[in-house]
């Protein structure tokens, strides 16, 4: 038995990164530099705020929305993609390569999200959070999201293994976006609709991309790894099942806050069902961390330093998320950055170390990043976190929205994110640019477990 | 694949059920406000420009105009925004953080109307050099300068009479221009500020009566 035997058997999974879901990768972390990049420019504004001060175009809100449409279209969507793909390709013992008909859908996607940016540079924004695309754009978008996701989902609706629960988790966050896009973009752009219900909509989407669909593919792909390691045992599968649904019910109301202008119980309900993802996340990592615990084979995905940081990280966010959400914390939390903090920090922290470890898996096949370089990410994304707060609170404590503190807060915010973030993303690519060339004998393993099975 | 069919059902139907709850139902109240309810804002056509300009300088990523029910928001208007106030508009410029201060009742600020009210607005969109907010502080302020607003003209070319001569010469010296040079709003500056003016909290409403206590 060879190295990477001994590994792929003990972990169960093969080590091989298909070339389709390279392709989405790259794609991803192409739109994640451009969007860090523009952000960083963005927030350097803040700091000379003569900067590019004749340039119309360069303003810091068409610098901010075009960095969190790259970061948005460009980054989370296409790496969620990848690894619903990623995951879903190795459930049917697959590898699909670049002429596959989801590259199709993935190529038209850059392309039309670089003619969507280009317009925003135009048109400007009018603070529809990650609604700046056009309306054209957005459909487009959407049209293509069905050619990178139908196949896969075509294969797990077929799949036969009805022992599994990851399927159901990475079925779903396949099909959230086209699912929420097409109506959101219908009825904001070509219904007619006016007035507030445009935030309302362009709310209750971004709400569900970030807090619904991040933590429903989180745990699609911590599920997996689990389902795939043969060293779990006793693993319970009706947590994970209420879970999801916990999630689905809850996840897709919320997104309006008190003090919205709609008022009434539709806003104190949405208010509410920020808890549902909250509590279904807190219920499947008490089962995960169950588990890891039990077992003692040292070779389990659970007891990874990675695995229990991402855990650990959405479980974070989702619940700072649901106290902010409280009336007692409204005034002070809402409308400050602490918010976009809390998305950039799912975004950065727990997706980006998700990303990383996936490629590690798909490279080598085992469970360890870096824990040095883990440490950094969240170090860096708790340290904005914790800024964010401080913004959020001194501000309001003294009655003004920027004080010596909030001014110094943004700095450090701006530069351990750019630190943090392009230190990772050099180490990702730089696996992804290795995982390139397949280990031959990748395949081999994978018949011969074939022919085990 | 455990029921799969199931699984996609409840997804398109709790989609459904949180469509229904959030947009639906409101559209079902507001969505019909016409003119013949309360509504505080129609735009004129220079308004309405101005707000385009708003929206193409970007404006709406530090600025809110929604006031909450919050005493935080107090200083911010004389009564909380409701979904009335958005009636008909196209895409409201709520926004969804404030790194500046809130809008909505900007018309109303003593800084901006009366005589030279219009000169100070100019003077703050082009460099709002100290923040004027945080009373007592020397920080400098966070807002952007929007140069692009404005355009470049000799001093010497400007009639004597000409209302910009005196902002045109501040603002060139702002900015550091040599002598004779300065910087006059251009028409895009004009229609904004037509627009900041008409942002106005001032209509008490049924189910936002204006708070006589907060006035200042
Ligand atoms: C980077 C964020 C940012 C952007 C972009 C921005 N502002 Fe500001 N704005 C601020 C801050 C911060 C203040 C507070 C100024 C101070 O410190 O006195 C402010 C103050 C103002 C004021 C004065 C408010 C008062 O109560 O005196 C007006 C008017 C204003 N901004 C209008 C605009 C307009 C119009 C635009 C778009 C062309 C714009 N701002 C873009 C951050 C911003």
């Amino acid at each position: 038995m060879t190295m990477t035997e001994n590994k792929s058997t003990s972990s169960g999974i093969q080590p091989y990164m298909p070339p389709l879901v390279l392709f989405l990768w790259a794609s991803a972390l192409k739109w994640l530099l451009i969007g860090l990049g523009v952000g960083f420019l963005a927030s350097l504004k803040m700091h000379a705020t003569a900067l590019f001060a004749n340039i119309s175009f360069l303003n810091y809100g068409i610098l901010q929305e075009v960095s969190e449409t790259a970061l948005v279209y460009g980054f989370l969507l296409q790496a969620v993609f990848a690894g619903c793909i990623w995951a879903t390709a190795k459930l049917g013992n697959e590898a699909p390569g670049l002429g596959h008909v989801s590259s199709i859908g993935v190529f038209a996607w850059n392309i039309l999200l670089t003619v969507g940016v280009i317009q925003i540079f135009i048109n400007g924004t009018y603070g529809l959070k990650f609604m700046a695309l056009s309306g054209s754009v957005l459909l487009g978008l959407v049209i293509t999201s069905l050619f990178i996701v139908l196949p896969w989902v075509g294969r797990l609706l077929n799949s036969h293994d009805d022992n599994k629960i990851a399927p159901s988790y990475l079925l779903i966050s396949l099909l959230v976006f086209p699912m929420i896009a097409l109506p959101g973009g219908h009825f904001l752009h070509s219904a007619g609709i006016t007035g507030v219900i445009q935030n309302v909509i362009s709310q209750w989407y971004s709400h569900t991309l970030i807090f619904t669909l991040v933590p429903l593919f989180l745990m699609g792909i911590l599920i997996f790894l689990v389902e795939e390691d043969p060293t779990v045992k006793g693993y319970s599968k009706s947590v994970p099942t209420a879970s999801l649904w916990c999630i689905l019910l809850g996840g897709f109301l919320g997104g309006l806050y008190h003090g919205f202008p709609v008022g009434g119980a539709v806003n104190a309900l949405s208010v509410a069902s920020v808890w549902f993802p909250a509590f279904g996340c807190v219920a499947i990592f008490l089962v995960l961390f169950g588990l890891a615990n039990t077992n003692d084979n040292s070779h389990s995905v659970l007891n990874t330093f990675g695995l229990k940081w991402i855990a650990g990280g959405v479980m974070l966010a989702l619940s700072l998320n649901a106290i902010a959400s409280l009336e007692s914390f409204a005034g002070s939390f809402g409308l400050t950055t602490f918010k976009p903090g809390l998305e950039q920090y799912i975004l950065f922290g727990s997706l980006l170390m998700g990303a990383i470890f996936l490629i590690r898996v798909g490279i080598k096949g085992d469970f360890k990043p870096s824990a040095i370089l883990c440490f950094s990410i969240y170090f860096g994304s708790l340290i904005c976190l914790a800024s964010y707060a401080i913004e959020a609170i001194a501000g309001n404590a003294s009655g003004l929205r920027m004080n010596v503190a909030g001014l110094l807060v943004l700095f450090i915010v701006s530069v351990t994110q750019v630190l943090s973030i392009t230190v990772a993303c050099i180490t990702a690519s730089l696996g992804a640019i290795k995982g390139c060339c397949p280990a031959p004998q990748s395949k081999s393993v994978e018949k011969s477990k074939l022919a085990n099975a | 694949m455990n029921h799969p069919f199931v699984l996609l059902i409840g997804a398109i139907l709790s989609i459904g059920l949180s469509w229904n709850t959030l947009i639906v139902n409101p559209q079902k109240h507001f969505g019909q406000l016409t003119t013949q309810d309360e509504i505080p804002k129609v735009l004129n056509g220079q308004q309405k420009q101005g707000r385009q300009v708003y929206a193409e300088s970007g404006c709406v990523k530090c600025h809110t105009q929604q006031v909450r029910y919050f005493e935080q928001d107090s200083k911010y208007g004389p009564r909380f925004t409701v979904a009335n106030d958005f009636a008909g508009q196209d895409k409201p410029l709520l926004g969804s953080h404030r790194i500046g201060p809130d809008l909505s009742n900007l018309g109303n600020n003593g800084k901006y109307t009366g005589g030279d009210g219009r000169m100070n607005l100019y003077k703050t969109l082009f460099h709002a050099k100290e923040s004027q907010v945080m009373e007592g502080s020397s920080l400098a302020s966070l807002m952007p300068r929007h140069y692009f607003l404005f355009d470049k003209v000799e001093l010497s070319s400007l009639a004597p009479d000409n209302e910009y001569s005196e902002l045109a010469r501040e603002l060139g010296e702002t900015a550091g221009l040599e002598e004779g040079h300065g910087y006059i709003p251009s028409y895009r500056a004009e229609v904004l500020a037509d627009y900041l003016m008409s942002l106005k909290l001032d209509q008490s409403l049924f189910v936002a009566p204006i708070q006589e206590s907060s006035e200042e």
